[in-house]
């Protein structure tokens, strides 16, 4: 406030407000993806401005290599600063905690810079709008809280599952790898009526993950979590990321500075699954009234190009016209008003969607503008799946030889490329430059893939241990016939060194790493994503081996092309993709001489 | 013994969100609400301009009538923008006669008059109108041209306006605390401080008995209606805020 000297002096100030230095902010990453996923935020113009700078903790859960491609593949001058000492960040344990504790500390401890507001993101987080407009946002609120830190012994906040439970009870278990013990544990302590007191003065919040605060509030936060027994209690309660600051803050600040919500986009459906944003999401978000957009799909190029273009201050200039005349839509304030408060588009969603309850959890792509164009498309179409993506190309090329002309294709959904037939020409018209189209909008590509024969149902093949808008469509897709080539009675170590020495030819991200912990842990292997669909349950297309026989109608419309497949498997010799037990099993432990090249490497050919 | 509390009076220009102050302040003070902008003929005190501007030239019943208003001390918000010097210069002297504390609210002159340009173009005063035309320019619909020679002039008088209205106020012995709109709307939660020590000055007791933090900072906090924001959908109006911002950087 500017007042008068004295009430003596009544001078009226002169006219003109100094104009004030922009408004210092940290962005606090939390990260896990592999390097090259990261590769985006480099790229966000909102790293150009001298008033921000980007603190990342990059889980411990990835190697001392990655990490060191990670810090490589920042562009020199960018504002980044990594945090060496890391942790692992355990889904609801206090890694998570404590890797945000050291993020804010190390932004509080720079000389160099002076943050008003910290912000928290994720690696699957983007800005939605431009630097000025949240500066503008910020300065008309300084000072309030943005963060969710619900009281509830008020008013509830967990739709499903343990509530007040996280904290009354004592949390010593990891729910994901230690479940059963972890039910045990919350069995038995409601049985008891265990009553576990917060420590004296403190109150538990909860509340999202994801915040903005002032610089002053993440100073008292930092102090409260550096108590020993502070610490104690957030270390035994479950989810503490959802509760430690949120608690914290509310002891820090007078309630009337909290506003109640944070700046990040993020929803979930009754069961706590989230929205993924996806490419056709663009117009979605451009509704919000938030600042950052979560969880953004890793395959959603096109979306995170678009939100890039949404962070410019300014658009380019088009030809013809003087600079600086190009209208910025986010002068428009207007909707500041509704800062925090999701549209309705989304609920209204789901609400719709409660009428095919199975397809409910699977969010974004169920019937609704959600999906796009599938939504129209009432055609069966055919997924080849096998553990070995060479194996599965082999086959699809023998079933070619025998069907001439079908709409037979190869690995169509790959990230980073469009081969549609690996050894011949294009086939009705699908051509590797459509690849811009296939990202752009999956569901118009995958509509038009369906529809490209008037008799003839389209197959092709899909690496289902690769996350992709289409293995996530797929799955509840009652048109879907997803049949797996895989021979039958293989073991694990089989069909994991199988596609193990088959990856590189569809990945662009590697998931090697996930297969191997897999085998290791006894645990599905992303391979087995249909498999393991099918056993929970979470899927409305069909899954069977080729062997078997589709239900009717599908059965007589696909008769010819199984006929092909079956015989294409037949002439193939699976066994080169496929290595017995043992040697597979000692190729797995580093015998790199236990397994003959595949027959591509035999071949010399690229593939 | 007490005091008999004087009155208390916001002067501003429009768009400077002084009505605001005046609708936060009105129900803490211990003084009668006149309202806003009240010697617009219509309004409680209207019959002082009337007579002003229609009646005799000695002024005598407009002066009447008021010191009877004033007598009774009030608190009201006049924007001093909307009368004529004459007008104002024989307000100024009957607060001076009544004693009155002034609280002067104060705008950046450039967004004040893009945002008085915007509301008076489009006729669009109230939030509703902002928000249909908005839904109007997002549509397509456009707006004229700014006249820039007309624009350029409108600039300078009122910021000429400004200037001598600032040098009669200060000429007289009125008590003034000066708010400025950044002060209250672009503050934060700072906005607290500003307008408790607003309401100390106004005479107001303890505001905190009243209205609590959280209540004041949702009406504070929300409800401006950014009518500058238009500006973002229509070129025409854009222009008229390049042309305002340089007009008033070559007289400020």
């Amino acid at each position: 406030m500017t007042l008068a000297p004295s009430e003596s002096a009544p001078m009226p100030e002169p006219l003109p407000a100094p104009k004030p230095a922009p408004m210092p902010i940290a962005l606090l990453m939390l990260c896990h993806e592999p390097p090259e996923a990261l590769a985006p935020v480099w790229q966000w113009p909102w790293l150009s401005d001298p008033a921000v700078r980007l603190y990342v903790h990059y889980d411990a859960a990835r190697s001392e290599p990655e990490f060191a491609r990670l810090r490589a593949s920042v562009p020199q001058g960018l504002p980044v600063t990594f945090l060496t000492d890391r942790v692992r960040g355990h889904w609801g344990g206090y890694g998570l905690v404590e890797a945000t504790q050291r993020l804010m500390a190390c932004a509080l401890a720079d000389p160099a810079f002076q943050p008003a507001y910290l912000q928290l993101l994720s690696g699957s987080c983007m800005p939605m709008r431009p630097l000025a407009a949240l500066r503008e946002f910020l300065t008309r609120r300084c000072g309030m809280e943005f963060i969710q830190s619900v009281d509830v012994s008020v008013e509830p906040w967990v739709r499903s599952g343990l509530e007040a439970e996280r904290f009354r009870f004592w949390h010593p278990f990891d729910f994901k790898r230690q479940r059963p013990l972890f039910e045990a544990a919350v069995w038995l302590q409601r049985k008891l009526k265990v009553w576990r007191e917060p420590p004296e003065g403190l109150r538990p919040r909860l509340g999202s993950q994801w915040f903005c605060i002032t610089r002053e509030t993440a100073a008292a936060v930092l102090q409260g979590l550096a108590r020993p027994d502070w610490r104690r209690y957030f270390e035994r309660c479950w989810i503490p990321d959802e509760m430690a600051i949120q608690t914290l803050v509310a002891q820090a600040c007078p309630s009337a500075f909290i506003a109640g919500h944070n700046l990040t986009y993020l929803e979930f459906d009754e069961h706590g699954q989230p929205l993924v944003l996806e490419n056709g999401h663009g117009d979605h978000l451009r509704r919000q009234p938030f600042f950052f957009a979560r969880k953004i799909a890793p395959e959603a190029a096109a979306l995170r190009a678009e939100l890039i273009e949404r962070q410019r201050p300014h658009r380019p200039d088009a030809p013809g016209e003087a600079p600086g005349t190009r209208l910025d839509p986010e002068l428009d304030l207007g909707w500041f008003e509704q800062a925090g408060r999701p549209t309705g588009h989304y609920q209204r969603f789901l609400a719709r969607a409660q009428l095919q309850p199975q397809a409910r959890s699977h969010l974004g792509t169920s019937t609704d503008t959600w999906r796009g164009l599938m939504l129209h498309a009432h055609r069966p179409y055919v997924v080849l799946i096998g553990s070995a993506p060479g194996h599965v190309r082999a086959v699809a090329a023998a079933a070619r030889a025998r069907l001439p002309g079908w709409p037979l294709f190869d690995h169509v959904f790959a990230p980073g490329a469009l081969d549609p037939v690996a050894d011949g020409l294009p086939l009705h018209g699908l051509q590797p430059t459509l690849r811009a189209r296939r990202d752009l909008d999956p569901a118009a590509f995958l509509h038009e893939l369906v529809h490209l024969d008037d008799a003839q149902p389209t197959a092709f093949a899909l690496d289902p241990a690769v996350e992709s808008w289409a293995r996530g469509f797929i799955v509840w897709d009652r048109q879907a016939l997803v049949i797996d080539l895989d021979p039958p009675g293989l073991s694990p170590a089989q069909r994991g060194s199988a596609a193990l020495r088959g990856m590189g030819s569809t990945h662009r991200y590697e998931p090697p790493r996930q297969m191997i912990a897999a085998l290791a842990a006894r645990h599905w292997m992303p391979t087995e994503f249909f498999a393991e669909a099918l056993r929970e349950g979470k899927l409305l297309c069909t899954v069977q081996p080729l062997s078997a026989t589709p239900p009717e109608p599908l059965a007589t419309a696909l008769a010819p092309l199984l006929q092909a497949l079956r015989d294409g498997a037949a002439a193939v010799d699976a066994w080169a993709w496929y290595p017995p037990e043992a040697a597979a099993r000692a190729w797995l432990d580093g015998d790199e001489s236990a397994l003959p090249p595949l027959p591509h490497e035999r071949q010399g050919s690229a593939r | 013994m007490n005091a008999p509390l004087s009155g208390c009076v916001i002067l501003s220009a429009r768009r400077s969100g002084a009505r605001v102050l005046q609708r936060l302040l009105a129900p803490l003070l211990p003084l009668p609400s006149a309202g806003s902008e009240p010697f617009v003929w219509h309004h409680p005190l209207g019959q002082v301009s009337r007579q002003f501007h229609q009646a005799d030239p000695a002024l005598a019943p407009a002066r009447v009538l008021l010191d009877e208003a004033l007598a009774r001390p009030v608190f009201f918000h006049h924007n001093h923008d909307i009368e004529s010097g004459e007008f104002n210069l024989f307000v100024l002297d009957g607060l001076v006669r009544a004693g009155y504390r002034v609280l002067r609210v104060q705008r950046d002159p450039a967004e004040r008059l893009v945002s008085a340009c915007v509301a008076a173009l489009l006729e669009a005063p109230e939030a509703a109108d902002i928000a249909r035309w908005r839904a109007r320019l997002q549509a397509g619909g456009s707006v004229p041209e700014p006249d820039e020679a007309l624009l350029r002039q409108g600039v300078r008088q009122d910021l000429a306006y400004e200037r001598w209205f600032a040098e009669q106020l200060a000429a007289r012995p009125l008590p003034v605390r000066t708010l400025r709109h950044e002060a209250l709307f672009r503050a934060g939660t700072a906005v607290l401080g500003t307008f408790d020590q607003a309401l100390a000055f106004a005479g107001g007791g303890d505001r905190r008995a009243r209205v609590d933090d959280a209540a004041l900072l949702r009406q504070l906090l929300s409800g401006a209606h950014h009518s500058a924001g238009l500006r973002a959908w229509s070129p025409a109006l854009a222009r008229a805020h390049a042309i305002i911002v340089d007009e008033v950087a070559k007289h400020a």
